[in-house]
């Protein structure tokens, strides 16, 4: 892979609060081209909003977020100020990053390979037959091919899930960020999506997800971040951080998590 | 005891009555879903002057007769010097009436679009006019067919209150014979069948288009 | 504008407004009550009766309220009714209202699940215990939303009874109008009455639906 001079992700002492509630409180993390970094974390930690700062669909109230070196949403004008930037320059920043929804967010009135073909010809200017090529490639890689003309309400949460993947492939962004992509999937359906995105990322994608699969997050992450209380407390290799956590926090989070997964509960 | 003979010898000016009313409805409905679609979007803006100004226009339409309305347009347009047509002052309050009617509808029907889809959008970089454009505007039309065909039917159903501003829609032709020929029962029950028609159509066309978008 | 205008007329408004009030009254229990047993008559398993119910509903529901009440007050003569335009604004209103009323009470049965009759009947309940106890209290919240809106749309077509000649609020505003030859006054209060009218109709409604509907909040 090309060597790059710029981080994929930079964020800088990123701040994010709603009313009272402070939700991130500061967060500095670096993500290089061709990581998988999985966040963990317990509920109100700030994982997802921290997840959604990175593609600009939440706004922060300060420090920085920057894609490929360059600052996300905000711009400084002459006099040096903060400014927020008009949505087509901040789009075209992030042409290159795109989310994965928990809820897939399939557009409900067009067909598999419409969700799929639509961003291609809409934003990125494909003819028809260029964006049905595209497609179909990026589907077949999810195993979706047999169904480009069922809609997405006939679809298993998981395949609806393999579409939304294709759907972000198709415009070949240089980061994928998944928001908790399995927690609205029924258990037996996880796997299958699992099984995609390791693929995706034994490609040399580079991955941010927030997930609490943590078997997967040991077995394909490069690095884990533990966030809670709007912090990042842990990072680091998952055997490590897996095995031998450090801070109160993360070890009473992995002993909940072993539990309910054995079913001792 | 009933003679419908009578009838059919006005038949030619009763359809010409059936056609003033059809078209006149259908271009009201049709002017009054553009202006729809902006109230509605003004009702859903942030800016709050415009929020409001929608918001006292649709509350002002709907809580009054269109009966009223209509003089309303009737009478005050040449009161200020504006002379025009019955059928136009028609068209005019039957559009402003049941934009008002649309505009709630269509307000249902963007608001029950799961945030996320208009998220995705933007995630794809879709300008906010693509995202009204083929993502919402499409789902809101699918989702209220049901209710703009009903408010169609109420449009064809009060349009003959155009009558009572010497337009000669089917109402008016119907009044007309039935005192002249002294069969009141035999043209208004034709009249009332006519109606009929007319919105079983539109209701046949409503369920047609809608089991179409439903295949999914 | 000359609202010195309503010093004069005041007394023939109101009792317009009176008037509009009373026959709206009455066709509004007639169309509940007769949307009701429609709605029940309906429910019996036969072909002829949902025959007979489905065209009622085709024919009151499909043609304009105006074309029915000209038949009625024109056309019932010369087949021996002889109705006083208000007794035709009184059924006019009744037999229109009734047919949307049926749809909506059928909605409401619709929506309260079968088995919940079904596990009354189990426990020994009669059928009116199952309508009182366990059917109204849920269709409650769901049926009045749409009977306002209905109410309300009743309200306003009752306008047109104006057109022969029933003496209500419309009624008085043209006869005020064609007497003082203005138009921007009495059409403009016509507009304002009707949309207090009906903003006070909504408000009891939204009152009721909130009370009918507080079992709901309880629950969650």
């Amino acid at each position: 892979m090309k060597k790059r001079s710029h981080k994929a992700i930079k964020l800088v002492d990123l701040k994010k609060h709603y009313g009272d509630n402070q939700v991130l409180k500061g967060i500095n993390l670096d993500i290089n081209y061709g990581e998988v970094v999985c966040i963990i974390g317990g509920s109100g930690s700030g994982k997802s909003t921290m997840l959604r700062c990175m593609n600009f669909l939440e706004k922060y109230d300060g420090g920085e977020v920057q894609i490929d070196g360059k600052l996300i949403g905000y711009g400084s004008d002459a006099q040096g100020n903060f400014q927020l930037a008009p949505s087509q320059i901040v789009q075209k920043d992030l042409s290159e990053v795109c989310m994965v929804f928990q809820q897939f967010n399939l557009w409900p009135h067009m067909s598999v390979l419409e969700n799929v073909m639509s961003p291609l010809i809409l934003v990125h200017k494909f003819s028809k037959k260029e964006a049905k090529e595209r497609a179909l490639k990026v589907l077949n890689k999810v195993d979706m091919a047999h169904k480009i003309d069922a809609y997405p309400g006939q679809l298993s949460g998981g395949q609806q899930q393999r579409v939304a993947i294709a759907r972000s492939l198709g415009t070949e962004p240089k980061i994928m960020l998944f928001d908790e992509p399995t927690s609205a999937l029924d258990p037996e359906l996880v796997g299958e999506v699992l099984k995609v995105m390791k693929s995706l990322a034994q490609d040399g994608m580079t991955m941010v997800i927030v997930t609490h699969e943590m078997g997967f997050a040991a077995q394909v992450s490069d690095k884990v971040i533990f966030l809670a209380k709007g912090l990042i407390e842990e990072q680091g290799d998952p055997k490590i951080l897996f095995t031998q956590p450090k801070s109160d926090n993360l070890k009473a989070f992995l002993s909940t998590w072993t539990e309910r997964n054995s079913g001792i509960v | 005891m009933f003679d419908f003979s009578v009838v059919l010898k006005y038949s030619d000016s009763l359809l010409n009555g059936l056609w003033t009313t059809a078209w006149i409805s259908i271009l009201s409905i049709l002017i009054g879903f553009v202006l729809g679609i902006i109230l509605c979007l003004g009702r859903l803006s942030s800016h709050t002057f415009i929020q409001y100004f929608c918001r006292t226009y649709i509350s002002a339409i709907r809580g009054a007769p269109l009966l009223v309305q209509l003089a309303i347009i009737f009478y005050f347009l040449p009161y200020w010097g504006i002379n025009i047509p019955p059928i136009a002052a028609a068209i005019i309050a039957l559009s402003m009436n049941t934009a008002a009617f649309q505009a709630e509808i269509l307000r249902d029907g963007f608001q029950v679009i799961p945030l996320g889809q208009k998220e995705a959008a933007w995630n794809y970089g879709y300008s906010s006019w693509q995202s009204f454009r083929y993502i919402e505007l499409p789902q809101v039309l699918r989702n209220t067919l049901p209710s703009l065909t009903n408010e169609t039917i109420d449009i064809i159903k009060n349009s003959a209150l155009i009558s009572t501003i010497a337009v000669t829609d089917l109402m008016r032709i119907t009044q007309t014979y039935s005192s002249t020929t002294y069969r009141p029962i035999e043209f208004f029950v034709t009249a009332g069948v006519l109606y009929l028609l007319l919105t079983s159509c539109i209701s046949l066309l409503g369920r047609y288009i809608e089991s179409r978008l439903t295949t999914h | 504008m000359d609202f010195s205008l309503f010093v004069t007329y005041w007394p023939i408004l109101l009792k317009g407004l009176l008037f509009t009030l009373y026959i709206c009254s009455l066709g509004i229990v007639f169309a509940l009550v007769g949307g009701l047993l429609l709605h029940l008559m309906s429910r019996i398993k036969l072909r002829i009766i949902s025959f007979i119910y489905v065209t009622y509903l085709t024919i009151f529901r499909g043609s304009p309220l105006l074309v029915q009440v000209y038949l009625m007050y024109y056309g019932g003569p010369f087949v021996g009714i002889e109705l006083s335009a208000e007794q035709v604004g009184i059924l006019g209103l009744g037999l229109y209202g009734s047919a949307y009323f049926a749809e909506i009470y059928r909605s409401g049965f619709a929506s309260v699940p079968n088995g919940q009759v079904e596990a009354a009947y189990d426990l020994g309940y009669s059928r009116s215990k199952i309508l009182i106890h366990i059917q109204l209290p849920q269709m409650l919240g769901l049926i009045i939303p749409p009977g306002i809106n209905q109410t309300i749309i009743l309200i306003k077509e009752s306008a047109i009874l104006s057109i022969i000649t029933v003496p209500e609020l419309t009624t008085a505003a043209v006869t005020m109008s064609t007497q003082t030859f203005s138009v921007i006054e009495p059409y403009l209060f016509l507009a304002v009455a009707y949309w207090v009218i009906t903003f006070i109709v909504a408000k009891i409604g939204h009152w009721c639906e909130k009370r009918a509907t507080v079992h709901l909040l309880r629950s969650e």
